[in-house]
Order: C-alpha cells, then structure tokens, then sequence
C-alpha cells in the first residue's frame, strides 16, 4: 500500500500543562497504534487539548497540543472543528475518544471507544438535569454513527450501544486489548501469598472496598501479605500512608504496574465498579501468570472466564473478601486460574493478533 | 420441615393452554432451579399465564396459571398482582423475569435476567415511539428497584443496566448460565471420520443467524466436498420447517432434523464444529455451553452473554459482526485446520467445567441464602 497520512486526535493523553501521561493504558495503546501504523509505512500525527506546544508519541510521530480545550455536554466539538480544518489532508483520521466524533468527521475515518465513561453513581453530578443527559446521550448517538467503523476492546460498550440504539450491528470493530509476551518470571517462593491493588487509587477503582476488603482478611489470615502500588489524589495517598502503618502486613509504594512487580505477587485485584478499566494492565498481569480478580465493569468482565482465567466480583468487600480467601488459601485453583489466563491471553490477546486487526482494518479503510 | 415456601413467577413455562411442554432453555433453567430449591428444602410452587388450570414443574411442585388480563410494555401488571394476591403465604418471591416484578413485589424476592433481548433493530416495532420507550424503560427501572437482588445471566445485561441507571449495581449478582457436565461431555474417542460435521443447534430464527448461515454453508458446502451440514432445531411454524426440509434436499450433505434435549449430548458428539452465530438477544447460552461442554470448536456471534464464554482465538471464534463474508471466513478456517479446531474444542472442554451444574448451583444458593435468610 502506498504510504498515507494519518491524522490521530485524542482528548488528552498527556497533561497539557505539565506534560505527564495522564494514563499509562491509554499511553502504551496510542504507542502501539503508532508504531504500527508506522511500520505500515504511514505518516502519523497526533493532536490533542492544548495551547500550541508540541511533543512526540515516538520519533517521528508527533504529538501537537493545539486544539482547543472547551467542553459541552461531555464533547469537544470546537476541537472536533479544530482537527477538522487544521488535519484536512490525512488520508485517514482516527479519532482516538469517540467524544471527539462529534459533530463531523473526516470522510474517511474511524473512532476508538475505551470504554464506558458514564456508569458511576457521579454521572448526573456532570450532567445534572434529565434534558442535559438527553442532549449528551443524543450527541453520543452522533459520534457513534459519524465515523466508518467504532473500534473498541470493550465488549460491554458495544452490548449497551446496540441495545440503546438497536441498528447498530456495522457500527462497531471489536479489537480486543493486547499484552506483550511477558519475561520469564522466577517461580514464586512458597512464602506467604502476597496480593496487589495496582493504582490509581481511586473509587472507580474499588481502593475503598480493598481496603476493607484487607483489614477483614488481615484479622482472619495474619500471614497475608497485601501490596498498594500506584498514585492517587495527595489526600488518598496520604491517608493510605496512615493506614499502612496501622496495619502490619500491608505496603505503600507508588511503582507502576511492570512484569517486576508481578514477579513479587501472587494475586491482582482490578475490582473495577465504573468507568474505563485498565484493560491493558490485567492482561498484564494474566500474561504475567497472576490469579487476577476483577470487577465486572471497565470492559474486564470481558477478558476473564468466571473462574476459568480469574474470578469476576459483584462490587462490595465482602465478595472481594470472599474471592480473595479463597484463591490465598488454595493454591492449586491459584495456579490453575494463572495457568489458564497466561494462555488466554497468548491466544485471545496477543499483540500480533491486535497488530493484525488493526493492520485489516486500517487497509481496507485507506483503499 | 421446610425451611421456608417459595413462589416462583413466570409467564410462561408450558404453553398458556396447558397442554403444549415448551423446550426451551428458560423451561430447562426453571426445572433446574426448582431442583435446587427443593434441595434447599423449600416447598416451591409456580405461578404462570393460564386459564386457572394446576400441574407440576417437577413431581410434587404445582404450576398454578392464573388470567394474563393486560398487558403493556412487556410487563404484567395483573398477573403481578394476582400473584401477590394468591401467593399471600408465601415467604420468598422469585421473578423469572425481572419486568414481572412490576408493579409491586414482595420484600425478600430475586428477579432473574436471562439476557438482553432488545437489541435487535425490530424491538422498535414493538415500542414504536419514544414515548412508549420511556413508559417501557420506566416500568423496568421501577421492577429492577422492587426486588432485594436482581441475578443476571450475563455479564452484557449488568453492563446495561449500570450505563442506563449508575447506582444499581449493589443490586446485581452474575451467576452465569449451567451445563450438565455429566450429560455434556466429549466422546471416549473421536470418530476417524473423513468428513468435517457442522452444527447449527438453534431455532429457525434471523436473529440465530439462520439466513447468514445458509448463505455461508452454500457456498462452503460446494467448496468443500468433505463438508457435511447439519441443521437441528425447531422453525416456528411447519411451512418454515417444510422450506428447510426442502432446502437441505436441495443440497449435497445438508441435513435438517429435530431432536428432544435428551438426545442433544449425541448430536454434539458426532460434530467437529458448532455455529452459535446469533446477532442479538442472547445470554450465556446453553447450547453454546453444551456444544463447549462436548469439546467442539465453536463459532459464536460477539453478542450479549456469549462474550462471557469465548476469548476469540482462545476457546473458540466470535464473530463481529455476523455475515455470510466471517462465517465463511470462521468455519473456513476451522474445516482446513484440524489442530485449530481440536485446540479450541480443547480449551472450550475446560472451560466448560467452570460452568457446571454443581458450580451454578452453589452460586446461586449464595444469592438465595443472603436474600431469603
């Protein structure tokens, strides 16, 4: 294929002020989006919310803080106009929020969905009348049809897209998330079993239901050992500073989530309640040979097999309690979940069968 | 003694007139969930639409039938209340569908979801105005609010109701659908057999993916002289079993037959591929669980519950969308690649002990044990 130009624009993938990745799932997608479509021997440019600055996503290929930053009703159409005109000769534009897909779009362009952003208890406080929400929703509506195709590797968005708006069966490009092959791990020791919450430390997270979910077990199971490791709020990271001193047994360190920290752990808890899930970071963690217990929102549901390849969790500490005990104390069904999620994922999430998605559909948009 | 009297209300588990046994997957989870009741020592009893006559569900649990009377945007209001009303003894309540807890229901009961079922571009037909959505939508919202728990198939009907309502997800359980693993399991030994058997177990329905997947098996069935088509499952009317009949005449190895849920282990252990391409509402089905079950490899569409129990690549293959262009592309794949195919039957096997009867059972006697203690 001739090479082409690729014009990317997403919300924010870094802070515009301070310049620092806002999410590391979000960050390691649009690096891997890039270097594909670069290795396809496009031309790729990246825009996002900013003042004029600009950085890079990976050499050659730069990232342009240049469209303005004015929200209504949960949508950027001034930065949508902005991408517009200023990225008017890409060959193919992607539209890396679908948020960013309203009111008009490039003709021949495609839009990524990450998830579900409007599950939580704290949506009506964004948009907080019913004829807000009706507005947004029929805006959302838009988004979803402008483009060719919506990609998304949130099986459950496009369940609630179809069943709110049934008609959408072509709309949508289901590209399941991917993870890298993971080093080899040394064996865990048969030390004591050691479970991580992985940041941010956030409600939408389930940090709160964690928590509890540790102090119950750390009164019936002395010889636990739990890990919080991530960022948070200042106030959060502080209390949780406190509360690892009161408790003895657990720990407080901000490193992300690498195949060296998995190294250290047994467990990983994404006992994710609303919002976009870090889809990216529990197929890590599977890839990595972990027991993984997640929640059913944030498009995980979809990547774990009830009790095949980890444990799916109804949101509260008592069931996350529950599944943690059970996997801490047998340790056969904890190899067994680890086992079956380290081929799930070398089967089902692979990076090539994402890059090879990825690569179909891009071909058969540019021809 | 029992622990406590159980009413369980459904619209329908045999047919309104009494006479007609429905086989369906609903029918074959309520058989199995009175089963688990009466383990638990509850004394169950069935209500359902019915001109007033009694039977059973199971020996010794009677099904009442009492008057539809109305009935609006999907929900029962007189049936809800005769039930409240004829049911006054009893301590527990279980809705077999979470729209016939609306209006009222009683204080400790479950409603059940087997699935989204109003995704398909049709459903507007039946509620054909926004206004009659909105009606729709607030009646299911008021029955989700009545019962202590709502326990759901699959994971895609959670998803929607948390994007529709945030808040309600303290109500929702996930207890995914069962296979009997003693029923459903794979052969001693594979059949050295020349010929590669594909299956479609499903009703004759478009939203099954029944047009899709005539078009694709014409087409693979002239490719493929190996091929042989198998289609099993009921049509709704005898003309559309008639025009089946006569289409599998029509085509070389094409064979269109019907047979009782007891003989079902069978037909999936003289298969090698099983289609489950539905293109909406579904849950986690159980024909795709039996065919998982059995070892073989299976096909499915990427579409409500069935997204719980297939990892495309991993234990099986899932469509999006479902055309004749990727079922032929699917099948295809699988009918020249027999250790694809014997791979992901594999991994399917395995899965499949993970959604036991056994397994079913003690998750659901979790739910019930926190609500009707």
């Amino acid at each position: 294929m001739a090479p082409r130009t690729v014009g990317v624009a997403a919300e924010k993938l870094v802070d515009p002020g301070t310049r620092q990745i806002l999410d590391a799932d979000r960050w390691d997608y649009a690096v891997a989006l890039s270097r594909l479509l670069q290795e396809l021997g496009h031309q790729v440019i990246w825009w996002q919310l900013g003042d004029g600055w600009r950085g890079e996503i990976l050499p050659e290929v730069p990232l342009l803080g240049a469209l303005p930053a004015s929200c209504q009703f949960l949508t950027w159409p001034t930065a949508c106009e902005s991408f517009l005109e200023r990225a008017n000769g890409v060959d193919l534009a992607i539209y890396f929020d679908l948020a960013l897909a309203y009111p008009q779009v490039h003709e021949v362009s495609v839009a990524v969905a990450h998830g579900v952003t409007w599950d939580g208890p704290l949506f009506a406080s964004r948009l907080p009348t019913a004829e807000e929400r009706e507005e947004w929703k029929r805006r959302l509506g838009i988004a979803l049809r402008n483009p060719l195709k919506v990609v998304t590797a949130d099986a459950g968005l496009i369940h609630w897209a179809q069943a709110t708006w049934p008609g959408l069966q072509y709309a949508f490009e289901y590209i399941p998330g991917f993870s890298l092959p993971p080093p080899a791990l040394a064996a865990r020791s048969d030390g004591p079993v050691t479970v991580l919450f992985p940041g941010p430390f956030t409600p939408e997270r389930g940090i709160g239901e964690t928590i509890r979910a540790m102090e119950a077990l750390m009164v019936r199971h002395g010889d636990l050992r739990f890990r919080l490791s991530g960022r948070g709020e200042p106030a959060v990271e502080e209390y949780l500073a406190e509360w690892v001193e009161r408790h003895q047994g657990a720990t407080l360190d901000r490193l992300p989530l690498t195949y060296d920290l998995l190294g250290e752990v047994d467990i990983a808890l994404f006992p994710v309640k609303s919002g976009p899930g870090p889809i990216l970071a529990c197929l890590r963690a599977m890839a990595a040979g972990k027991a993984v217990i997640v929640g059913w929102a944030g498009g995980l549901s979809g990547l774990v097999l009830q009790e095949h390849t980890g444990k799916i969790v109804s949101p509260g500490a008592e069931s996350l309690a529950e599944a943690i005990e059970e996997l801490a104390l047998h340790p056969a069904k904890r190899r067994l979940l680890a086992d079956n999620a380290r081929e799930a994922v070398a089967h089902a999430f692979s990076l090539e069968r994402w890059r090879r998605r990825w690569t179909r559909l891009a071909e058969k948009l540019l021809d | 003694m029992a622990k406590g009297r159980v009413g369980v209300l459904t619209t329908y588990h045999v047919h309104e007139d009494g006479k007609r046994v429905i086989y369906g997957g609903a029918e074959r989870y309520g058989i199995e969930f009175t089963r688990m009741l009466v383990e638990m020592e509850y004394d169950v009893t069935w209500w359902q639409i019915g001109s007033g006559w009694t039977q059973e569900v199971i020996p010794g649990v009677p099904l009442h039938s009492v008057p539809l009377r109305e009935a609006a945007y999907q929900t029962c209001p007189s049936l809800n209340r005769a039930f409240f009303e004829q049911a006054d003894r009893i301590d527990h309540a279980v809705y077999f569908s979470t729209l016939l807890a609306y209006p009222q229901a009683f204080e400790r009961s479950i409603a059940i979801s087997h699935g989204v079922y109003w995704d398909y571009p049709t459903w507007e037909t039946i509620v054909p105005t926004e206004r009659h959505r909105a009606e729709w939508r607030a009646r299911w919202y008021a029955a989700l609010n009545k019962p202590q728990k709502v326990v759901s198939c699959d994971t895609a009907t959670i998803r929607f109701i948390t994007a529709t309502w945030p808040g309600l997800a303290e109500k929702l359980e996930y207890v995914p659908n069962f296979v009997n693993l003693e029923e459903f399991h794979p052969p001693d030994a594979d059949a050295g057999r020349a010929s590669v058997r594909v299956l479609l177990p499903r009703r004759l329905t478009a939203v099954r993916g029944i047009n899709e997947t005539l078009t694709a098996m014409e087409r693979l069935l002239a490719a493929y002289p190996q091929l042989e088509f198998h289609l099993v499952g009921r049509g709704h009317s005898d003309h559309q079993e008639r025009d089946m009949l006569r289409w599998a005449h029509e085509h070389p190895r094409a064979y269109y037959y019907w047979r009782p849920p007891h003989l079902m282990p069978h037909v999936y252990r003289n298969m090698d591929i099983v289609l489950i391409p539905s293109k909406a509402a579904e849950g986690t089905s159980l024909s795709c669980l039996e065919a998982m079950a059995v070892g073989r490899a299976v096909v499915a569409g990427c579409t409500g519950g069935l997204t719980d129990l297939i990892l495309d690549g991993y234990n099986g293959l899932l469509l999006r969308p479902v055309t004749v262009r990727t079922l032929v592309e699917a099948i295809e794949a699988l009918v020249t690649g027999p250790d694809l195919r014997r791979e992901l039957g594999e991994r399917a096997e395995a899965t499949a002990r993970a959604f036991g009867l056994d397994q079913w059972k003690e998750r659901w006697r979790r739910v019930i044990e926190r609500v009707f203690r």
